[in-house]
C-alpha cells in the first residue's frame, strides 16, 4: 500500500514538472494596440494532426477596410497558415583559433541552426567587418584566394596547402551552397574568402532553402479565389550546418591578437 | 519494537522526500551551453498597403532562446535576387518610408540587454509622409546581436547573428495597385527531342522524374500573388496541383512552387512529376492574378516511354538475336 502510495506520489510529481508552460503571445498592453492582420485570427496550429482551412483577408473585404481605415495589414505567410515563430540559433558567438603557428592552419567551428516552420523559404547570409586584423595595429591576415587562387565570395575551392595562406570559411550539412559539396561534416577541404562588409560586398549566402515546409494536399478542383481550401502537416522544419574558420599564416606575419566580426542574417523569404 | 517500526517509518519519509526532491530538481535542470545565441522573431513576414499620410503600427516578438545578449532592432530595405526568393539587404537604411519604435524603453538600432528566456515586443511605427508616389518598398526588420568583444590574447572569429522578417509595403491612394504580369518560362529538360514535319515529340523515360519550371515576371508596380494550378493529364487520368500563392515582387521574376506529396524540395522547379504513366502527357498551367485579372494559360506536352526497359529489351534482343545468327552461320559453314 505504502509502495504504491509512494509510487503514485512519485507520478503526480514528474508529471506536475514535466509540464511545460504555454503562453498565448499578448499582442495588447495598457500602452500600445497593435494592428495586427485579419490572417493571424484564425489561429490554426500546423501541428494539429487533423485538417485546417485557409483564411484570407484580401478581396472585397480587405477593399472596404482600405477605405475606411487606409491600411490593410497581413502578416504571417496565408499559404502556411502558421505562425511558428522563425528561429535562428548559433552555438557560439566566438570561434577562437588559438595562437596562430606559421603554416599550420588554425580553425574553429559554428553550428548554424534555422527553424524555419512558419516561413517556407530561407535564407542565411554570411559577412565579415574586415579581414582578421590587429587588435592593436593595422596588420591584417587578409583572405584566403585557396590553393589554386581562384576561389571566390561565391565560388569555393580546395584549400589544403600549408604554403597558402589566409582567412577563410568552409560549410558542411543541410542547405548549403553547392560549391560546397566536397566537404562532408568530418571534412572540410573547400573553403571560401568571406564577403567584405569594408569593401561593401554584398553578403554571401551561406544556407537557403527554396522548399515551402507545409507538406500541404490541396483538395480537388480548386476554384479561383484567394482563398484554396488546404490541408495537410508541416515538414520537418529544422535544418542546420556547419560553419569552419579557417586561418593560416606565413612565417613573415607580424606576431600579434587578430580578430574580426563575422555577420551572420537568417531571413524568411517574402 | 514500536521504536524500531516508526524508526523504519521515518527512514522510509526521508528517502521518499530525499527522492522526490532529487526527481524535481533533475527534471528541472536546463541545459545551458556557454555564449550560445539563438533567438526567433515573429511575425516571420508583414504585408501592408497604406495610404500616404497614413501610419500603421506593427508589434514584432523576439524570444531569446540561448545566453543574454545585447540586442538592437534595425530596419533596412532590401532587393530580391534571382529567381528563388532571395533578398539582399543594404547596409544603411534608406527609402522614404519612416520607421520608430513606440516603446518606451526601445529606440531603433540602440543596443539593449535582453535576459535569456524573455521574449520582447517592438512596437514598429510605420509612417508614410505624404506625397509618396504609388509603388511598393520592400524592408527587412531586423534584430541583430551586439558583438562583444573579448579576444583574450587569442585570434578570434566574433560572431554577430541577425534575425529578419520582410516588410512588404505598397503605397497606393486609391487602394488600386498594378497587376502587370505574364508567364516568363513553362518548360521541362525532355531526354529526346524529334522533329517531324512541323510537330516537336518530346519524349521521357517514365522511370526517371521529371521537373517542371514555371516561372511568372512581375512588370507592375505592385507585387502580386500567383493564384492557380497546374494540370498533367494522361488520357483520362488527370493531375491538379495547386500553386503557392507567393508573393512576386515588382519588376522580378520567380520560380514558381506547386504543392506536391512528390516534391521534396531538393529541386529548384515548380513541380516534379514522378511514376508517370505511359503514353501521351499533357502538361498544362492556369495562372490568375486575383479578382478580374484574367486568366493566362500556357500548355507543353511529351510522349512518357519506359526507355530503360526498351534499351534492356534492345540488348536482350541484339545478343539473342546475334546467338541465333552466330548458329545460323556456323551451320551454313
Amino acid at each position: 500500500m505504502k509502495n504504491s502510495i509512494t509510487f503514485i506520489t512519485f507520478i503526480i510529481v514528474i508529471t506536475v514538472i514535466s509540464v511545460q508552460k504555454v503562453s498565448a503571445i499578448n499582442m495588447q498592453s495598457n500602452e500600445y494596440r497593435i494592428q495586427m492582420g485579419t490572417v493571424d485570427s484564425g489561429g490554426g496550429k500546423m501541428t494539429d494532426p487533423g485538417s485546417y482551412q485557409l483564411s484570407s483577408s484580401i478581396g472585397q473585404a480587405a477593399a472596404k477596410e482600405f477605405q475606411s481605415n487606409g491600411y490593410v495589414v497581413k502578416a504571417g505567410f496565408q499559404y502556411i497558415y502558421s505562425r511558428i515563430p522563425f528561429t535562428f540559433s548559433l552555438s557560439s558567438i566566438r570561434v577562437d583559433l588559438g595562437t596562430l603557428l606559421p603554416n599550420v592552419p588554425a580553425t574553429g567551428t559554428i553550428t548554424l541552426k534555422v527553424s524555419f516552420g512558419g516561413a517556407g523559404q530561407y535564407i542565411v547570409t554570411a559577412r565579415a567587418d574586415t579581414p582578421l586584423i590587429e587588435i592593436q595595429g593595422t596588420n591584417s591576415i587578409p583572405f584566403t584566394l585557396c590553393d589554386g587562387g581562384t576561389c571566390t565570395i561565391t565560388n569555393a575551392q580546395l584549400w589544403t596547402n600549408s604554403s597558402k595562406y589566409g582567412f577563410g570559411y568552409g560549410m558542411a550539412g543541410q542547405d548549403i551552397p553547392a560549391d560546397f559539396s566536397g566537404n562532408t561534416l568530418l571534412s572540410t577541404t573547400f573553403f571560401r574568402p568571406f564577403a567584405n562588409r569594408l569593401a561593401s560586398e554584398d553578403a554571401a549566402s551561406i544556407m537557403q532553402s527554396s522548399n515551402v515546409t507545409a507538406d500541404i494536399t490541396p483538395t480537388p478542383a480548386i476554384p479561383y479565389t484567394p482563398a484554396p481550401v488546404l490541408t495537410g502537416v508541416p515538414r520537418t522544419t529544422t535544418h542546420q550546418a556547419l560553419i569552419t574558420l579557417k586561418a593560416n599564416i606565413s612565417g613573415l606575419q607580424p606576431a600579434s591578437t587578430y580578430a574580426t566580426v563575422i555577420r551572420f542574417l537568417a531571413t524568411p523569404s517574402f | 519494537m514500536k521504536y524500531q517500526i516508526l524508526n523504519i517509518k521515518y527512514q522510509r519519509g526521508i528517502f521518499t522526500f530525499c527522492f522526490v526532491i532529487f526527481i524535481f530538481a533533475f527534471c528541472t535542470l536546463s541545459f545551458v551551453s556557454a555564449q550560445q545565441v539563438n533567438f526567433s522573431l515573429d511575425p516571420p513576414i508583414v504585408q501592408a498597403k497604406i495610404k500616404p499620410g497614413k501610419a500603421i503600427i506593427v508589434g514584432y516578438t523576439v524570444e531569446n532562446l540561448g545566453d543574454p545578449t545585447n540586442l538592437q532592432f534595425l530596419v533596412r530595405p532590401f532587393t530580391p535576387v534571382g529567381q528563388l526568393g532571395s533578398l539582399s539587404v543594404a547596409q544603411e537604411m534608406e527609402g522614404p518610408v519612416q520607421f520608430t519604435l513606440e516603446n518606451a524603453d526601445l529606440v531603433l538600432e540602440k543596443p539593449f540587454f535582453f535576459p535569456s528566456k524573455e521574449k520582447r515586443q517592438a512596437v514598429v511605427r510605420i509612417s508614410v509622409p505624404p506625397g509618396i508616389p504609388d509603388g511598393d518598398y520592400y524592408y527587412v526588420v531586423l534584430a541583430e546581436t551586439v558583438p562583444a568583444f573579448s579576444v583574450a590574447g587569442q585570434s578570434t572569429g566574433i560572431a554577430s547573428a541577425s534575425i529578419g522578417s520582410p516588410l512588404l509595403i505598397s503605397i497606393t491612394d486609391s487602394g488600386i495597385t498594378e497587376v502587370k504580369a505574364t508567364i516568363a518560362e513553362f518548360s521541362f529538360k525532355p531526354d529526346y527531342v524529334f522533329t517531324i514535319g512541323n510537330n516537336t515529340v518530346r519524349i521521357v523515360d517514365n522511370m526517371k522524374e521529371l521537373p517542371i519550371v514555371c516561372s511568372v515576371r512581375n512588370m507592375g508596380a505592385n507585387l502580386i500573388q500567383p493564384l492557380g494550378t497546374i494540370t498533367n493529364q494522361n488520357g483520362n487520368f488527370k493531375n491538379t496541383y495547386t500553386i503557392i500563392p507567393q508573393n512576386i515582387l515588382s519588376n522580378s521574376q520567380r520560380i514558381l512552387k506547386a504543392f506536391s506529396d512528390e516534391n521534396d524540395g531538393s529541386t529548384n522547379a515548380t513541380l516534379v512529376l514522378s511514376h508517370l504513366s505511359i503514353g501521351n502527357h499533357r502538361v498544362s498551367v492556369n495562372i490568375s492574378f486575383g479578382e478580374g485579372t484574367g486568366v493566362q494559360y500556357k500548355t507543353l506536352s511529351f510522349l512518357a516511354l519506359p526507355l530503360r526497359l526498351m534499351s534492356v529489351a534492345c540488348a536482350a534482343l541484339i545478343i539473342v538475336g546475334g546467338f541465333f545468327l552466330a548458329r545460323y552461320l556456323r551451320r551454313r559453314e
